[in-house]
């Protein structure tokens, strides 16, 4: 393993068993995820969705969760003033990717389960699968990224929780509005060039993630 | 103004001051340290000793100077250690080591030599938050010391430990002497007994 | 080196000396102007078309404050030098203040010319997105009480809000899903002709020169205040001072009176 892996690996590993110790971060979000699903499907009943609403609820859901449980990863450290541990030991590339590696993995879970219940539970039409997953897939990276980033920039904050959301969302907007338009091409809506959002979606992925780790090196020490 | 640049100087910081808010806690601090050189910072509370070794540790910026160090890597050549530094609750005594070696690549290290040379023995396997804050002062030293730095910072070394605990304290100091540098943050008169130079604020 | 840094100085020192004769001569001509030109006869009321005059510049003065935005915090970033966040926060602001402006006298174009104050076009939802990003950065400055902290954090959220802003400017008008009625190719194929282009021209060059002065005396204003503060701080605490300044002490061969070194 290259000896840059294993710094970013060991901060992922630290989230995991932080993580399966304490269930705090997956089961916030799964139970948004799960609640928001139940509400739709106990508001549309036996209505035939337009796909392009049905996406838009489909990412409303997505991003209010990744915007309340992923900034944790950083939130907490400021709680329980850890941060220093990883101020003394680490590098903030290895602290960023580790932890918005941890994040993704954490937004994959939420994101499938998610979508399992979504297609189950509400009456819409999957067309176009692999639009579908692919869309999905970038949506949850790029969310993850920008979620941790913006847990990064609220941390030292004394209100970071609420500050947190306030900033994760509007830096979350222009996702949703790509991710609706591939997952409503997904979901049938004839959109012209609409596999444009999926393709949007990927570079707005990489765009996130490349810099993220940028940003929070140059604010990760006071 | 305190020595001249040469070449076994491993930190030097040149002019620096620190203010919060309106307020300067200090300004126009030189320091030198080389290699055996143990610094000893006295002061009143609020005099800025620990904000002082929270700037030498790169954890925090001065307002105005520099700091300059002659580490390969800061994460392994400098160490810092203190009572307000916190370890995360979850994790294990072991798992602290494993975590804090790895993301710094640190190997050939035995972590249980480690950690019995601390006395955490039959709690390597204990989470965090289940130790005594003196347990937890001798798993913070575990880490300060894990990669034989260069330079040592030790913010109040044996508040909260018991007389084993200040013995520890004892060793760990001379062993770092003759490895390198240290500075201590202290008003403990037995602990000032290390000191090559002392800094009042 | 040396004679470009000559002739930047010299092109300042003549421009601020005539850029407010030519904002105090230029701006009423440029109005006069404005109500010279023909009426735009595809609208249901041409006369209120001039609007366009006054909504249409501040969407590229705002989107050139946001990119100034974003190099003084990249600047902060690389110095931390307070003069740049400053600078930063002084552009953010004007950047808000244009993307209010630019936001109503869309909405005042839309009730004359639709009778409506609101149209729900993607456009205007979109502005409004763009607004929300930027209100956020004046959060997360009013989070933070320490200026350094202050300055750093809100630098690191300039830069991550950037990316959006561009996305929703430059991208978001070719999703497939977006019909406006704002047109796309305006500027891109310069579909702005005669005496309607000039006039837009004349004023999105004058309302910059305006911004920009302004904006040097909101920088000197902030920058005086900045200094005062720092004033008080050293008036309160001596810090320069030598004797009061620590000293490191060699134990070993001073013990008794304690030689400085």
């Amino acid at each position: 393993m290259p000896s840059s892996f294993k710094p970013i690996l060991a901060v992922f590993r630290k989230e995991w068993l932080t993580e399966s110790r304490t269930l705090s971060g997956i089961t916030t979000t799964g139970l948004i995820c799960f609640v928001s699903v139940v509400i739709l499907n106990a508001i549309t009943f036996t209505t035939k969705l337009n796909p392009l609403v049905a996406a838009g609820m489909y990412w409303m859901v997505l991003t209010f969760s990744a915007a309340i449980s992923l900034p944790r990863t950083f939130l907490q450290e400021e709680e329980q003033g850890t941060a220093d541990f990883w101020r003394l030991f680490a590098t903030p590339e290895a602290v960023f990717w580790g932890k918005a590696l941890f994040n993704i993995t954490q937004m994959l879970i939420a994101t499938i389960l998610m979508s399992v219940m979504f297609l189950i539970m509400l009456p819409v039409k999957l067309q176009n699968p692999g639009a579908f997953a692919i869309n999905g897939l970038a949506g949850a990276v790029a969310i993850a990224s920008t979620s941790t980033l913006a847990g990064a920039i609220s941390a030292p904050a004394s209100n970071r929780a609420a500050l947190s959301t306030a900033i994760s969302v509007p830096l979350l907007i222009f996702l949703v509005n790509l991710g609706i338009t591939g997952t409503a091409t997904a979901l049938g809506e004839g959109l012209k060039n609409g596999e444009n959002g999926v393709i949007g979606m990927i570079a707005y992925a990489i765009a996130t993630t490349s810099l993220g780790p940028v940003v929070y090196s140059k604010i990760w020490k006071s | 103004m305190y020595p001249v640049h040469n070449e076994s100087v491993i930190l030097s910081a040149c002019g620096i001051g620190k203010r919060f808010g309106a307020r300067w806690l200090f300004a126009g601090l030189n320091i030198n340290i080389e290699q055996g050189d143990c610094l000893i910072v006295t002061g009143r509370n609020g005099s800025g000793k620990s904000t002082l070794l929270k700037l030498l540790a790169g954890l925090e910026r001065p307002t105005e100077g520099e700091i300059k160090t002659t580490f390969q890597s800061d994460q392994t050549d400098r160490a810092y250690c203190a009572l307000d530094q916190a370890v995360f609750p979850a994790l294990t005594v072991l798992e602290h080591l494993e975590l804090a070696a790895e993301v710094r690549n640190l190997t050939r290290l035995d972590r249980n030599e480690l950690i019995a040379s601390v006395g955490l023995t039959e709690h390597k396997s204990h989470q965090a938050q289940h130790l005594s804050s003196g347990l937890r002062s001798r798993l913070k030293i575990a880490l300060a010391i894990q990669s034989q730095p260069k330079l040592l910072i030790w913010d109040e070394p044996g508040v909260a430990l018991d007389e084993a605990g200040r013995e520890l304290v004892s060793k760990v100091v001379k062993e770092q002497l003759q490895r390198g540098a240290l500075i201590l943050a202290t008003n403990d008169p037995e602990e000032r007994r290390f000191g090559t130079h002392a800094l009042e604020l | 080196m040396e004679k470009l840094i000559k002739l930047y100085q010299a092109v300042v020192t003549v421009w601020n000396k005539i850029n407010r004769p030519l904002l105090f001569i230029g701006m009423p001509l440029a109005i006069w102007h404005s109500y010279l030109v023909g009426d735009a006869q595809i609208f249901i009321r041409p006369e209120y078309a001039r609007i366009f005059f006054w909504h249409f510049p501040g969407t590229i003065i705002l989107t050139i404050n946001l990119s100034a935005g974003l190099y003084f915090s990249w600047k902060y970033l690389q110095t931390r030098d307070q003069s740049w966040d400053i600078r930063s926060q002084a552009v953010h602001e004007f950047a808000m203040m244009f993307i209010i402006l630019t936001m109503i006298s869309g909405v005042f174009f839309s009730r004359v010319q639709w009778n409506a104050w609101w149209q729900n076009d993607p456009r205007q939802v979109s502005f409004l997105l763009v607004s929300t990003i930027y209100i956020a950065f004046f959060v997360v400055r009013s989070a933070f009480q320490d200026p350094d902290k202050r300055a750093k954090q809100s630098a690191g959220f300039a830069l991550a809000a950037f990316l959006p802003f561009i996305f929703f400017t430059f991208v978001f008008s070719r999703l497939p899903q977006v019909d406006s009625f704002h047109p796309k190719d305006t500027i891109p194929k310069l579909q702005l002709k005669g005496d309607y282009g000039l006039v837009t021209i004349e004023l999105l060059i004058l309302v910059g020169i305006l911004t920009h002065w302004v904006y040097n005396l909101r920088v000197r204003a902030m920058l005086l205040e900045h200094k005062s503060e720092n004033l008080n701080g050293n008036l309160e605490s001596p810090r320069r001072s030598d004797v009061n300044a620590p000293v490191v002490r060699r134990l070993s061969d001073a013990p008794s009176d304690g030689e400085s070194n």
